[in-house]
């Protein structure tokens, strides 16, 4: 089966991946010790099924969690796993010669253990409700027979991370660079042998390329259709489409601080009432109508809806260019200048939005809020940069609001890593420098709570305190739409990750194709 | 023909705001009215964003007609100064010059505008022409020098020196008006090519900055639904072709009228 | 000749180590580094940052990470490249059989139609097939490449899907197929991409040839060898062409720049996995190594092209050679 991507992997590796492309093919590689189930509730090990962990025990003060693994469980050399693969796994992500991104995620977790060769021990700095997710999510078992000595500071240099030796139902057999990664299944897997016999993954330059691929017969499955391609695909006899919902928000981002001296509130964005008045001006669901058509929603809050947790129940600035102007009014922008831009003591109301040049829909996007502030009077330059300076630009705060999108993880605690105090110093993801100390203690507390219940009305008042301020204009959570061949059946596709079951698609023997026949021998080099 | 071709053109351009029955950058219902094809409100039909594709087209030739213009001017007079200084210093100015020019020439013209597009993203369109015509003078400059030295080798300027006029005189009075028409021939082919070279550079993200519209920039909006809404790649994408051949058949007609004989100069 | 042979090899390598010193220049100047660009180091704390550019000497002032990589270089080594992880040489050594082979069959496609199409219309010029020629070959050589190249993608590929989108084999079945079927996998991935880069030049070729034949046809030995009896055919193949095709080999010097760049456009709208999509991606991963090893070896096709167009031309032009 080909899947189709529109970016090429980075590692394979899974302390080292930072991609969403080699995300999907380390899980593949590698085994997690347990897995979300697909109702993903991140509190507490209820959600989750046992991989390479066969069971698990609880300290009594939750200070440990000690994970016996399956004495099945195999590395794809044959070698069985054990308990140091664990400690390595945790090792490698908090060495900071190592500079793994996901680092952050397991601060909360002191230690692993070995206390026996098939039996790894977790240790926690605190209890969290969210701490079970924490630790098997992030930790994921890697062998240390094989990367035991490895170089540390050169680990992204070491052959291993392009042609790893996983634990995964699937197992690695070539990387193309520029053109694509192939597995096959592991016939020996303890968790089962993957249902089809080979996966490639073929590098698209573009996303529209990729959606062509698809629609050409060229691939099998492609995750995002959008628009036209969408229409095109519900057309063709071969190709069948399936939303997954998603958990990704796309948002104008603003900056609070002055980007030329970040002592200074922004002179524009530092009043709360103007960016209330911005979010009122905005036709958020005429935007997210014309770019994604029904297939996308207006966000409740900054984080998806498909996690449960953001719901209607948060009130909402509407769309109401009457209250903006009348806002704006008020604040002494009364003045228009000659292109009906507003103007108070000579200097006119505008701003300017990045986004990256490679990304056609954030341009559209960026053009319809040009025209939409427009009508009350606030200048928007649309300035598409290059991703490098985009990203160099958001990290020294230079810039006046960015078309920014966030992929979310199961767990609401993560909303700490965006719009904490801690995040809003240089480097940090907290790009607009928005904090609210009531923000931050609702979370902390949330993320603290003793039960779930208490914990979702935490997080919930958290989130009407960000929306009541808003730091960002949320503008819409799109319903991802993916589209495979017919002949593929497919497992679920996980909102916030269609590859988790790729293991479990299959094809019927009657309707394979000449390149499902090719079976599991070599390759000719 | 192409004379025709290019009077309509050039004539619509500069009455863009007469002809153009839209506003447009205006966005009038973004649901409703986005992607209809042609009909007799919008002979041209809508573009993703429901402008109307007729109004941009028509004032999107305005800003590429005069980008490939100037920007044509512009590489015709850099190429011809460089070209001149070299011609006249000889020597070894003249051999270092010609060496960076090979350097210059050697890489890749795209590559230089991809490296330009990572420093600035979408520009202003004066900085679009600046750059347009900074990577698009080489050949102008080789094409001017060779005419020089060819000229001062001639019988009139050999006579000349002969004469005791001063040589300077000779070059700016005699060798120069002579040498330019290559320059004008090689700045005619040079709009077409701008032409197109700015539909392409839009396709790289170095593209004028929204609300203003070019040929390219409309390309470009219409890129994520060539099969289901043709109308807004196709039109200013025969407006490109029509200009560019218009512009090149100009240029072959100017290089006729100079030289008769048919020694092509190629540009 | 021999001595001129040696002082254009030498010039060559003079003008490539120009287009080195230009390209460390022009991307230095850029924002970003190496190690901004990768997302993963988004949540490294400045300082973690600050050791893996130490760690690569990125934080070293310019002259010197340049003076170093003079160093590298005159061992043979062209760095290592950032986004690719692995030796600059071995992407390359993936990537510049690609290009050469989309450019040569580029090549070869362009001058043969240019030249058919030139004969055709030098047999009966200023009649009815010349003129329409004439205007096609105009439109063609003034469509935007990358338009053409969009537009081949939505009959071929979109709407009658008989060739591929891009790629340059099946990425599935091409190691499984045989001798036979393995070529024609390649030729059908080559067809939109060669027709994209050569359509255009052809009609340049075609545009310069028509030209030469007509002034050769005007010149006296062709008049003595048509009053001589020898048929039409054979005078404009056997004696016309032979004399024009020298001008046309100097146009082929001429058009590799564009060449080369075009393939560049080509290759990044169709996915072809060469020199421009591996420098396109270079750049924007600010692959400092292996931006300045693709405009060198881009520089270099260019240099070789010239001198072996130059070398053609004399051997072509009897008149050339005896000097």
């Amino acid at each position: 089966m080909v899947i189709t991507v529109p970016l090429e992997p980075d590692f394979l590796l899974p302390q080292v991946v930072s991609s969403i492309v080699g995300k999907v093919l380390s899980d593949q590689l590698f085994e997690p010790l347990a897995a979300l189930t697909p109702e993903m509730n991140p509190f507490g090990d209820k959600g989750f099924e046992p991989r390479l962990a066969k069971s698990w025990t609880w300290a009594p003060d939750s200070m440990s969690i000690a994970f016996s693994i399956n004495p099945r469980a195999r590395w794809h050399d044959g070698r069985p796993v054990r308990a140091e693969d664990v400690r390595l796994g945790f090792d490698l992500l908090r060495d900071t010669l190592v500079a793994a991104g996901q680092g952050a995620n397991v601060a909360d977790i002191d230690s692993v253990q070995v206390r026996d060769s098939l039996t790894a021990v977790i240790w926690f700095k605190r209890r969290a409700l969210d701490q079970f997710f924490a630790a098997v999510v992030n930790i994921i078992p890697v062998p240390a027979h094989i990367l035991g000595g490895a170089d540390r500071a050169s680990i992204r240099n070491n052959a291993f991370v392009r042609a790893p030796v996983g634990s995964g139902r699937f197992r690695f057999v070539r990387w193309v660079p520029g053109q694509l990664v192939e597995l096959i299944a592991d016939t020996a897997n303890f968790l089962g042998r993957a249902k089809l016999d080979r996966v490639v993954l073929s590098v698209a330059p573009d996303a529209n390329t990729a959606a062509q691929r698809l629609l050409s017969g060229e691939a099998d499955f492609y995750e995002i259709l959008r628009g036209d391609q969408l229409a095109s695909a519900q057309k063709s006899p071969n190709i069948q489409v399936k939303p997954y919902g998603g958990v990704d928000i796309a948002s104008l981002q603003l900056n609070l601080r002055d980007p030329r001296n970040r002592s200074r509130p922004h002179p524009v964005f530092g009043n709360r009432e103007i960016r209330r008045a911005l979010t009122h001006a905005i036709d958020r669901v005429s935007i997210a109508r014309n770019i994604y058509d029904t297939l996308a929603s207006v966000p409740f809050a900054p984080a998806p809806r498909a996690y449960g947790l953001a719901d209607s129940s948060i009130r909402q600035l509407t769309y109401d260019t009457a209250a903006a102007n009348r806002t704006l009014d008020s604040l002494g922008w009364r003045a228009r200048n000659r292109d009906g831009i507003r103007v108070r003591n000579g200097v006119p109301l505008r701003f300017s939005v990045i986004f990256p040049t490679s990304s056609r829909p954030r341009q559209r996007v960026a053009v319809l809020l040009q025209e939409q502030l427009k009508q009350v009077g606030v200048g928007v330059d649309v300035a598409p940069v290059e991703m490098n300076s985009m990203i160099q630009r958001m990290r020294v705060r230079d810039f006046d609001a960015v078309l920014n999108s966030w992929h979310f993880d199961a767990t609401p605690s993560s909303i700490r890593q965006t719009w904490s105090a801690a995040a809003a110093r240089e480097g940090g993801d907290n790009y607009g420098s928005w904090t609210n100390p009531a923000f931050e203690s609702a979370i902390d507390s949330a993320i603290a709570a003793p039960d779930v219940a208490r914990a979702r009305s935490l997080y919930r008042r958290a989130y009407q305190i960000w929306v009541d301020d808003a730091p960002a204009v949320l503008l819409y959570e799109p319903n991802l739409v993916a589209g495979a061949h017919k002949r593929i059946k497919l497992a679920m596709l996980r909102p916030d990750a269609w590859w988790a079951y790729l293991a479990d698609w299959s094809i019927p023997a009657d309707q394979r194709i000449d390149r499902d026949r090719v079976g599991l021998a070599a390759a000719r080099q | 023909m192409s004379a025709a071709v290019l009077v309509v053109i050039v004539l619509a351009a500069l009455l863009a705001p007469l002809l153009a029955p839209y506003d447009p950058s205006a966005q009038p219902d973004i649901v409703a009215l986005a992607q209809r094809p042609p009909s007799g409100a919008h002979p041209f039909g809508t573009d993703p964003l429901s402008r109307d594709v007729l109004s941009r087209v028509v004032h999107g030739g305005r800003i590429s007609i005069s980008i490939a213009l100037l920007a044509a001017l512009l590489s015709a007079s850099i190429g011809t100064a460089y070209g001149a200084v070299a011609a006249f210093a000889g020597g070894v100015t003249d051999a270092v010059m010609m060496r960076v020019l090979d350097a210059l020439i050697a890489i890749p013209r795209l590559l230089l505008l991809l490296l330009v597009v990572a420093l600035w993203g979408a520009v202003s369109v004066p900085t679009l022409i600046v750059i347009i015509a900074a990577t698009g003078w080489f050949t102008t400059s080789r094409l001017v020098r060779a005419r020089v030295l060819a000229l001062s080798r001639d019988d009139f300027v050999v006579a000349a020196d002969a004469l005791g006029v001063p040589r300077r005189r000779v070059l700016w009075r005699h060798v120069m008006p002579n040498a330019l028409s290559p320059v004008i021939v090689a700045a005619t082919l040079g709009v077409a090519n701008v032409i197109a070279l700015e539909a392409t550079l839009s396709y790289l993200g170095l593209g004028v900055r929204p609300p203003s519209a070019s040929w390219g920039t409309i390309l470009q909006d219409g890129g994520d639904c060539m099969a289901a809404c043709w109308w807004v790649t196709a039109f200013p994408g025969i407006a490109i072709v029509a200009a560019a051949t218009a512009f090149n058949a100009l240029g072959d007609s100017v290089r006729d009228a100079f030289d008769p004989r048919g020694e092509h100069v190629v540009a | 000749m021999r001595r001129l042979l040696a002082a254009r090899v030498a010039q060559g390598a003079l003008v490539v180590a120009l287009v080195a010193v230009i390209t460390f220049v022009l991307v230095h100047l850029a924002p970003g580094d190496p190690i901004d660009r990768s997302l993963e180091t988004s949540l490294l704390s400045p300082e973690a940052r600050a050791t893996l550019r130490r760690a690569y000497g990125l934080d070293r002032p310019l002259a010197e990470q340049f003076a170093r990589w003079i160093a590298n270089f005159a061992r043979g080594d062209f760095g290592w490249s950032f986004s690719q992880h692995r030796p600059v040489r071995s992407a390359l050594a993936s990537a510049i059989p690609n290009t050469l082979f989309l450019m040569g069959a580029a090549i070869v496609a362009s001058f043969a139609l240019g030249v058919a199409v030139a004969v055709l219309q030098a047999a009966r010029p200023r009649r009815a097939l010349d003129r329409v020629a004439g205007g096609t070959l105009l439109v063609l050589y003034s469509i935007p490449t990358v338009w053409l190249g969009l537009m081949l993608i939505v009959v071929f590929a979109q709407t009658l899907g008989v060739l591929p989108v891009s790629g340059i084999v099946d990425p599935v079945l091409h190691p499984y197929m045989s001798l036979w079927g393995r070529t024609l996998d390649r030729l059908r991935h080559l067809a939109l991409p060669v027709a994209t880069l050569a359509l255009g030049t052809a009609a340049s070729v075609a545009r310069y040839q028509r030209s030469a034949l007509l002034d050769v046809l005007a010149e006296d030995f062709i008049r003595t060898a048509r009053a001589k009896g020898v048929r039409a055919r054979a005078v404009l193949l056997g004696h016309a062409l032979r004399n024009a095709l020298a001008p046309t080999i100097t146009l082929l010097g001429l058009a590799l720049p564009a060449l080369f760049g075009g393939a560049v456009l080509v290759e990044t709208i169709f996915a072809w996995p060469g020199m421009g999509l591996l420098a396109t991606s270079a750049v924007s991963a600010r692959d400092y190594p292996l931006v300045i090893a693709c405009a060198m070896i881009g520089a270099t096709m260019v240099v070789v092209g010239n001198l072996v167009a130059d070398l053609l031309t004399a051997a072509a032009n009897p008149r050339l050679r005896s000097s």
